[in-house]
């Protein structure tokens, strides 16, 4: 056969498409104000009962006496209690002006929501953590050593307040002089009512701690703004649902703003008043932040001029990244930190954010009966399976069955080596976990040594034969691959030290957005890996994903009583009954095994050899945070 | 002609609409979106709120309806993730998957087409060894391996390109090589086989035997009807690179529609996920009808009817 004209034709247009594919490509690709600051020197009154508490001796051989200055909360009988007042002070010079660039990668770059209603569970505290919007109260500037305390978070936007424990009020001053970014103009009580408002109208999606027991917040005059709880609701620990060292607050938005350019374009434009101003914000790609040049706090003035932050959604991309230098700040994990550091010449780990609990949880326990806002009957739960391939749960119409699963729980948990999974897994870096109550550690004067998880493989043995558990039974263990609190690591490990007393174990590694329905829906009946938080107050809520609600849950329902313990603890206005509570509710935890923690894993960032300090805190989720402490070469 | 186009467009909107009734069906199947987003607090009134704001309590025919109904005007509906018009959100991603697949088919089409035809013209050389080496090699290596080995040998070791995401030119070489190795093995092997059984022909030895020079016989004679096949082959393949380049473009960090298709996967965000679908079946079905008609264009055995 001859050539013939359509074989030319196809010769043609092979070279036009060849020539027409290199050329595309190329085309897509193409695609010394001198400022003097007002400082505002605080006294600051704050009422305070001191108590010393002697730590009593852990050994024999040493006695340790350490006196330990405890807060606490003076019950109050009058209407009013004034907690901190602000006065005026004198001017300061302004520091030098930020110099520089910074690159972060992060695994994730979120989109651009700045509505609260609109935000979804876990956004808010990225937006605030990077430097762009701030919540109303500020804790004194802390390290991972402090805790912060409640009653000097009156170093942000809210500077002081009044609680009237009566009306079940808290009026709160608002800083004056505080400026949104760009033009729209000054921060007042006005813009705190609306962002708090917006976040809690009807058919939000705000995931916020104090949703359910907010009436409304109230204008009082344009530094005045008042909060309204809902009868009986008034929360003692109000600071700690709307200041910077906890997750869950509503980050302030200006109400000028989605008045002019409506919901449907503000919903996008990220304008706070943090010390950073967007100028691009692209998700899973990058954002821009620069250096807000009017920003008010003195001890936070932004030192880099720009900081890109970049998704990178791939470990070992971003660990080259840092090799190449063309990052400077990555989120690494424990496994390749040391790999990491020894890349990167010059580069210094840092933990970021609170640590994180690795606890299982025995899913599968729904041993609630009442759902106790909406007075419905729950119980049984379709997820509550005690039968002989669900020996972990248990019947609370049974008490044999409650006694056999308790006894399973006990024995999976005292085979967990934690301190091996912190050797092993976490680098060294994390520790062993004995309790669910985040905030108390080993360390801590509220750890009681019964909590003490010992390591204790024969006894496990001898418990799952009691238990009529026979060697080689299956444990199924969901252990979600892509929550980024979790490390799948951790629980690999423990699957591992389950097979080594004879059980097998079976890992289900669903992505865990496919499995959380099940978690809402209470239908869960397997044993699952999730993160609790670390750190912060020590009156802490506790158990509040362990009761019936129309949203998350951790897979198991509390009895009654307890899920009692936590409501009346939510509302308890002395600090020591919630401690007391508290422990109550761990004591009952460790009675049942109602949960296994395992260890406490610290995120760790690690900072190339350009960044010469950079401090970020520890109170707040383990995303990239605190940008104004950073200063570059 | 018109019979034939007219009949293949049917099936194109056949094709589609299953498509349609899958994506949604599944993306329905991957549990209520709302279990995603809320949290402890959420009260059964927020649930009910949030699920009549969202079309949730309507029977899955309506909502199929209302959605398709708003899918034809290009109204996806409102990401749950990032609050904006899922469309929008889609078409942004476009032109990052674009430039990387026409990146990687241009890779494709440098190194198979010479490397197929030097095999095939060379057998039993060293360039045949090499160009079957070559195929070998991009039809076994896992694009995620291949991806991370560039980046540590060229990016980090060679400090040659960047190390991924979009930018100039340089970055789009390492990614595009990543994506199209694989194509371009599939183009030395139909390119080989297709040439070594033209060059076996009758009429490529007559040619020979009038003395028609070798380039000539080669690229007039030979190629231009070997490439018949794999001109096909490159209308599916582009259609390929567009569409499954989610793993390249996680490596390198690519903020194309591959990662924001999984991503929605994670997220249960069903307007994006059933849109991004949706797209990328009208583009892979609409590369096929583009490469039916051109086949019974080229091929005189191929009739319309």
């Amino acid at each position: 056969m001859m050539p013939s004209l359509r074989c030319r034709r196809l010769y043609c247009s092979s070279i036009l498409m060849l020539a027409l594919s290199t050329i595309l490509p190329v085309i897509l690709a193409c695609g010394g104000t001198e400022t003097v600051e007002k400082v505002v020197e605080r006294t600051v009154v704050v009422e305070k009962q001191i108590e010393k508490v002697v730590e009593k001796p852990v050994a024999q051989t040493v006695v340790v006496e350490k006196q330990i200055e405890k807060v606490v909360e003076k019950p109050v009988a009058q209407t009013v209690v004034v907690v901190a007042t602000p006065t005026p002070g004198a001017p300061t010079t302004a520091p030098s002006g930020p110099t520089g660039k910074v690159v972060v990668a992060e695994t994730r770059v979120i989109p651009p929501v700045m509505l609260p209603s609109k935000q979804g569970a876990g956004v808010e505290f990225v937006y605030v953590d990077w430097g762009v919007f701030e919540y109303l109260l500020r804790a004194k500037a802390h390290t991972s050593k402090e805790t912060p305390d409640p009653a000097e978070a009156i170093f942000g936007i809210g500077i002081g307040w009044e609680a009237d424990t009566t009306a079940e009020t808290v009026t709160f001053t608002i800083r004056k002089g505080v400026k949104f970014h760009g033009d729209w103009g000054e921060l007042t009580a006005q813009d705190v009512a609306f962002s708090f408002n917006e976040g809690n109208k009807e058919g939000t999606r705000f995931y916020r701690n104090t949703r359910d027991r907010v009436d409304r917040w109230e204008v009082v005059d344009n530094y005045l703004v008042r909060i309204h709880y809902r009868k009986g609701q008034f929360d003692p620990r109000f600071v700690e649902g709307l200041w910077n060292a906890g997750g869950g607050n509503t980050p302030l938005i200006s109400k000028k703003l989605v008045e002019t350019v409506g919901e449907e374009k503000a919903v996008t434009m990220m304008i706070g008043t943090g010390p950073f101003i967007s100028k691009k914000w692209v998700a899973d790609d990058e954002v821009v932040l620069e250096a807000n040049a009017n920003y008010w706090r003195e001890d936070g003035q932004p030192q880099v001029k720009q900081i890109r932050i970049v998704a990178i959604p791939e470990e070992q991309a971003k660990i080259a990244a840092m090799k190449t230098g063309e990052v400077d700040i990555a989120a690494i994990s424990s496994k390749f930190l040391r790999e990491t550091l020894d890349g990167v010449k010059g580069s210094k780990a840092r933990p970021v954010g609170a640590a994180q609990l690795q606890v299982v949880f025995w899913g599968g326990n729904y041993w609630a009966k009442t759902w106790v806002e909406e007075k419905k009957q729950v119980f049984p739960r379709d997820g509550l399976k005690a039968d002989a391939a669900h020996p972990w749960i248990g019947d609370p119409r049974d008490p044999a069955s409650m006694e056999r699963a308790k006894k399973v729980r006990e024995a999976l948990t005292i085979s967990i080596n934690s301190d091996l999974i912190n050797k092993k897994v976490l680098a060294g870096l994390g520790r062993s976990a004995h309790i669910y109550w985040g905030a108390v550690d080993d360390k801590s004067p509220f750890f009681q040594e019964r909590w003490r998880i010992k390591y204790d493989p024969n006894r496990a043995k001898q418990l799952l034969s009691e238990a009529g558990v026979a060697a080689g039974s299956t444990i199924p263990f969901w252990v979600p691959p892509d929550n980024p609190a979790v490390d799948p690591e951790v629980g690999f490990a423990v699957a591992q030290m389950w097979r080594d007393i004879g059980l097998k174990t079976a890992i289900e590694a669903t992505a865990y957005a496919a499995r959380r329905p099940t978690l809402v829906a209470r239908t869960i009946d397997i044993p699952w890996l999730h993160h609790g938080g670390v750190g912060g107050r020590p009156d802490t809520e506790l158990m509040g994903t362990m009761r019936p609600t129309a949203g998350f849950s951790h897979g198991l329902e509390a009895t009654d009583e307890i899920i009692d313990l936590y409501f009346a603890n939510r509302t308890e206005p002395n600090f020591l009954k919630r401690i007391e509570n508290n422990t109550k509710i761990t004591d009952w935890i460790l009675e049942w095994r109602f949960v296994t923690p395992t260890v406490v894993q610290q995120a760790h960032y690690v900072a190339g050899p350009r960044v010469l300090v950079w401090e970020p805190h520890s109170f707040a989720w383990k995303d990239f945070l605190s940008p104004e402490t950073i200063v570059v070469r | 002609m018109t019979r034939f186009l007219v009949r293949r467009l049917i099936y194109l909107v056949v094709v589609i609409l299953i498509a349609t009734v899958l994506v949604f069906t599944l993306s329905r199947l991957s549990g209520d979106p709302r279990a995603l987003f809320l949290s402890e607090y959420t009260s059964q009134a927020d649930w009910d709120a949030w699920g009549r704001e969202m079309g949730l309590d309507k029977p899955y025919v309506f909502q199929y309806a209302i959605w398709l109904g708003k899918a034809v005007r290009g109204d996806f509906g409102v990401s749950l993730r990032d609050q904006t018009p899922a469309f929008g959100v889609i078409v942004s991603r476009i032109p990052a998957t674009l430039q990387l697949a026409l990146g990687a088919f241009v890779f494709a089409l440098v190194t198979g087409i010479p490397l197929g035809v030097l095999s095939a013209v060379k057998r039993g050389s060293a360039w045949d060894y090499i160009g079957r080496i070559f195929a070998l090699l991009g039809q076994s290596m896992p694009a995620f391996w291949l991806g991370i080995m560039l980046i540590l040998v060229l990016a980090v070791q060679l400090d040659w390109f960047p190390t991924g995401r979009r930018g100039g030119i340089t970055h789009f070489i390492l990614p595009s090589i990543t994506l199209g190795w694989g194509a371009a093995a599939g183009f030395v092997r139909l390119i080989r086989s297709s040439m070594l059984e033209i060059l076996d022909s009758e009429y490529i030895k007559f040619a020979r035997s009038k003395g028609v020079g070798g380039p000539t016989i080669i690229w007039k004679h030979a190629f231009k009807n070997a490439a018949i096949a794999p001109l096909t082959f490159a209308g599916l393949l582009l259609a390929g690179l567009i569409t499954g380049a989610v793993v390249t473009e996680t490596v390198f960090a690519w903020p194309g529609l591959g990662r924001l298709g999984v991503d929605a996967v994670f997220n249960n965000d069903f307007p994006i996920m059933a849109g991004v679908v949706l797209i990328v079946s009208v583009m892979y079905v609409g590369v096929n009808l583009v490469v039916d008609v051109a086949y019974a264009l080229i091929d005189p055995r191929i009739r319309y009817g």
